[in-house]
């Protein structure tokens, strides 16, 4: 039988895993000789990870394309009828394929890395590679021996049973590699955290060598739920976008710790505080990331998200036990070594604003994590399996964001070491009075929950906070240097790009709020059955309904509604909700929501019956502001990557005197 | 400050679920109530309720047939003037305890309410007596750069004299 290209994907795993672990030898025992040849091998054996990997996942894309049916993988993802890019995206959409995607995206990050930092840090870089490598080696394993992606057919069946209908969307092809890159990326810290214990050099090179990646892993992870969110309000027709599913809420959870870790840093970094809180906090996002691929892949815990059921179960959690004992082990031996270099000042300071902000995303993480794991001990205790649904974590979550909100005006005007009363009366009077007049506005616009209200206003904070730290750093510039505040502006964020990328940051999250918290409390939803010609309203809208077709594209089936939505009585809009039979899933159609957007409100129609004499039931939902939340998301994204962006390199020249003042004046 | 929120917060939930419930009990007596209102607290009620053949969605937000014909019978039900109560002891006997989309707030289940709650106050009480612990040690620090004191002025005194004299 000739060798088929299936073999080679198969055989390239099996000879990255042999590399992988030569690297881990060669790394460990490199790092504790300083011997460059050992160094050097065990840096070309992450390449050869890289290669090998890429090698996989190009045989598995090209069995994809060429519809390769022999392969099990291929046959149960993918079929002949399906458009290209989604037989592309197939290579994601299951366990094997999105393990591949994990191992190759980790090695692309590592042989950057390792690249960049090896001369850098080479007393570090030994033990990174090891502990990057085991990583890859971990994935390598299960992709060999329990979940390999080129695991053959005996009877090869003439087409593939195809993707599940809910993955036919654009969001498809962007929402889980952005998660995944997102929960690779993270190992990238971790690793060098793990060097730095196992080095015995806790200084803060760690965290400046893997700062950029620690904020792209939070990048990805934010765009990959954000992403998902949209994905789920488009497709799922529930009319929201963040259920608090098992899937959803494993998601965010490192998401939740990534964020406490960026802020925490700046705490050692600026103060050499923190240290042993800053390697727990990286230790917990990792292994939260690792149980975040496990669950979406695993189908451990019955969620929307659960398309796969295998026995990866124990490997998974073997890996996550070897890795909590071996990292806590490190972390406890070197604890003498991690010891704090000043000592807390003042009760109101940014230093204390820091640790509040870690205590409340861990305390969200910790709820959203017990609210989680709940079902299963209160089985395990009574028998009884409880529901733990949204309202849940609303309710306790609720409040802790909403504070968490507050902070995120408060903290960045507030001074390190001590705050004095002048100066928190000169930073805080333009924020707070903003905050002030945002309520008084609230009222008049006719709000009239308390809840609703604060929020909003604390959002109206932390974003007044942010336009009056730009401004504050603009003014300065301006008078220093005489710019008019078209070049101030560009000039003051490209000298201090993560302060002023870090601040877009907040506005968006403040922008984000807003959306969340009016859809929230604002949402309304009306069920309506419709027999044709007759009309109903919800909101703002009157809708009529016309008829129902039914029309057939390809292998799919569509049973539309045909509405016609007019806004405050003006010209009517047609519109049609309607449900995609699939012929190789017939019962389980897709739902094709309907959405209208005028001035930041979305009219959501779903269409979720009908009958023989065309009529239907109809579930009309108005939601107000959820366009904010992709807004938000936007600029977020691109205050991230201001953050990121890396400094020019000049050559060393001495700046004038006043441009000097100036920066002195802004930092 | 923060304590205070915490207790605050917790009223404040206690308050709202009281106004809720007197509200469901209150609404009988006033006769009939309006469509709105129906559609408003039937909606809540569904918002509470798991739908049996999802997951993790409520009977509110699910688009299948089960739930739509359940948020059928709640309407009738509030329209009929039971109490919010009444209606999810209904569905509970039908469908199990863990029809409910939260876990009721008695007995075993209150732990995964109190749990988050008592871990954060347990955090904040230990960040406190922290940075208490660190600003009280900040002044010792202060003192013991206090012996070189008289050095310094020594060197300034030595310093002001030096200065006007010339060099020799």
């Amino acid at each position: 039988m000739l060798i088929g290209g299936a073999d080679i994907g198969a055989a390239a795993l099996v000879a990255g895993l042999a590399a992988a672990l030569c690297a881990i030898a060669a790394g460990a025992l490199g790092a504790r000789s300083g011997d460059d040849r050992l160094l050097a091998a065990a840096r070309n054996g992450a390449y050869v990870v890289t290669g090998t990997l890429a090698v996989a996942s190009l045989t598995l894309i090209v069995a994809f394309v060429t519809h390769d049916y022999s392969l099990r993988y291929v046959a149960e993802h993918s079929s002949r009828s399906m458009p290209t890019q989604f037989i592309v995206a197939s290579f994601y959409s299951g366990q094997q394929g999105s393990l591949l995607y994990w191992a190759l995206a980790l090695s692309i990050f590592s042989a950057v890395v390792i690249r960049s930092c090896y001369s850098r840090l080479r007393y570090l870089i030994g033990y990174a590679i090891a502990v990057l490598m085991s990583v890859e080696a971990f994935f390598l394993l299960v992709l060999t021996v329990v979940a390999s992606p080129f695991e053959r057919l005996i009877v090869i069946p003439p087409d593939g049973k195809g993707l599940n209908p809910l993955l036919y969307d654009g969001g498809m092809l962007i929402h889980p590699p952005m998660l995944l890159l997102g929960y690779s990326s993270v190992a990238i810290p971790f690793a060098f955290a793990m060097a730095a214990l196992l080095a015995g050099r806790v200084d803060g090179d760690w965290i400046r060598a893997t700062r950029r990646y620690a904020l792209f892993a939070w990048a990805f992870l934010g765009a990959g739920n954000l992403l998902g969110a949209w994905w789920a309000y488009h497709v799922l027709g529930w009319g929201g976008y963040w259920g608090w599913d098992p899937v959803e809420n494993s998601a965010i959870m490192p998401w939740l710790a990534l964020t406490a870790y960026i802020h925490s840093v700046m705490v050692q970094q600026r103060r050499g505080m923190l240290k042993v809180w800053n390697m727990g906090l990286i230790i917990a996002t990792f292994c939260l990331a690792v149980q975040g691929t496990f669950i979406v892949r695993s189908g451990v815990i019955s969620s929307v998200h659960s398309f796969a059921q295998s026995a990866i179960g124990p490997y998974f959690f073997g890996f996550l036990a070897v890795v909590v004992i071996f990292s806590v082990t490190a972390l406890l031996a070197r604890l003498p070594l991690l010891h704090d270099e000043q000592r807390f000042e003042g009760l109101v300071s940014r230093e204390s604003g820091f640790l509040l902000n870690n205590v409340l995303l861990v305390g969200v993480a910790f709820a959203t994590y017990w609210g989680t794991v709940f079902p299963v001990i209160s089985e395990a205790v009574r028998g009884v399996k409880a529901t733990v649904g949204a309202p849940f974590y609303q309710q306790v979550n609720g409040p802790l964001l909403l504070l968490l909100l507050v902070l995120m005006g408060l903290g960045p005007l507030l001074p390190w070491r001590r705050a004095t009363r002048a100066h928190l009366r000169s930073s805080f009077a333009t924020p707070l009075a903003v905050g002030g007049i945002a309520i008084i506005v609230l009222l008049l616009l006719g709000l009239r929950q308390p809840a609703a209200i604060v929020a909003l206003a604390s959002a109206a904070f932390g974003a007044a906070t942010v336009a009056w730290e730009y401004w504050r750093g603009v003014r300065a510039r301006m008078r220093s240097t005489g710019e008019p505040v078209v070049l101030a502006l560009p000039r003051l964020v490209t000298r201090a790009k993560p302060r002023y990328g870090g601040y877009l940051v907040h506005l968006g999250v403040a922008v984000i709020a807003v959306g969340v918290i009016s859809s929230h409390f604002y949402q309304t939803a009306r069920e309506a059955t419709l027999p044709v010609g007759s009309s109903f309203s919800v909101g703002r809208y009157q809708i009529t309904h016309e008829g129902v077709i039914e029309t057939r594209s390809g292998d799919q089936r569509i049973v539309s509604a045909l509405l016609q939505v007019s806004t405050d009585g003006g010209a009517p809009v047609a519109v049609s909700p309607a449900k995609v039979f699939y012929d190789s899933f017939p019962d389980q159609p897709a739902t094709h929501v309907a959405i209208e957007t005028t001035r930041l409100e979305d009219l959501y129609l779903v269409l979720a019956g009908w009958g023989e004499d065309q009529t239907i039931s109809l579930v009309a939902t108005v939601n107000p502001m959820v366009s904010l939340i992709w807004l938000g998301g936007i600029v977020l994204l691109a205050g991230t990557l201001i953050s990121l962006w890396p400094d020019r390199v000049l050559a060393p020249r001495t700046a004038p005197v006043r441009m000097r003042e100036a920066v002195a004046v802004e930092a | 400050m923060r304590r205070r929120f915490h207790i605050g917060s917790l009223q404040c939930w206690a308050a709202a679920g009281l106004l809720l419930a007197l509200c469901t009990f209150v609404a009988p007596a006033f006769a009939q109530m309006t469509d709105e209102q129906v559609e408003t607290t039937s909606r809540q009620i569904a918002q509470e309720l798991k739908c049996p053949v999802c997951q993790e969605l409520s009977v509110a937000d699910s688009p299948s047939q089960l739930a739509g014909q359940m948020r059928g019978i709640i309407r009738e039900k509030v329209a009929a003037g039971e109490s919010r109560e009444q209606i999810i002891r209904f569905f509970e006997a039908r469908y199990g305890e863990d029809i409910q989309l939260t876990p009721p707030r008695t007995g075993f289940t209150i732990i995964v309410w109190i749990a988050p709650y008592l871990a954060l106050l347990a955090a904040l009480g230990f960040l406190v007596v922290m940075v208490r612990k660190g600003s009280r040690n900040a002044e010792p620090v202060a003192e013991a750069v206090e012996p070189l004191d008289p050095y310094l002025a020594e060197v300034d005194r030595t310093f002001e004299r030096v200065k006007d004299e010339p060099l020799r």
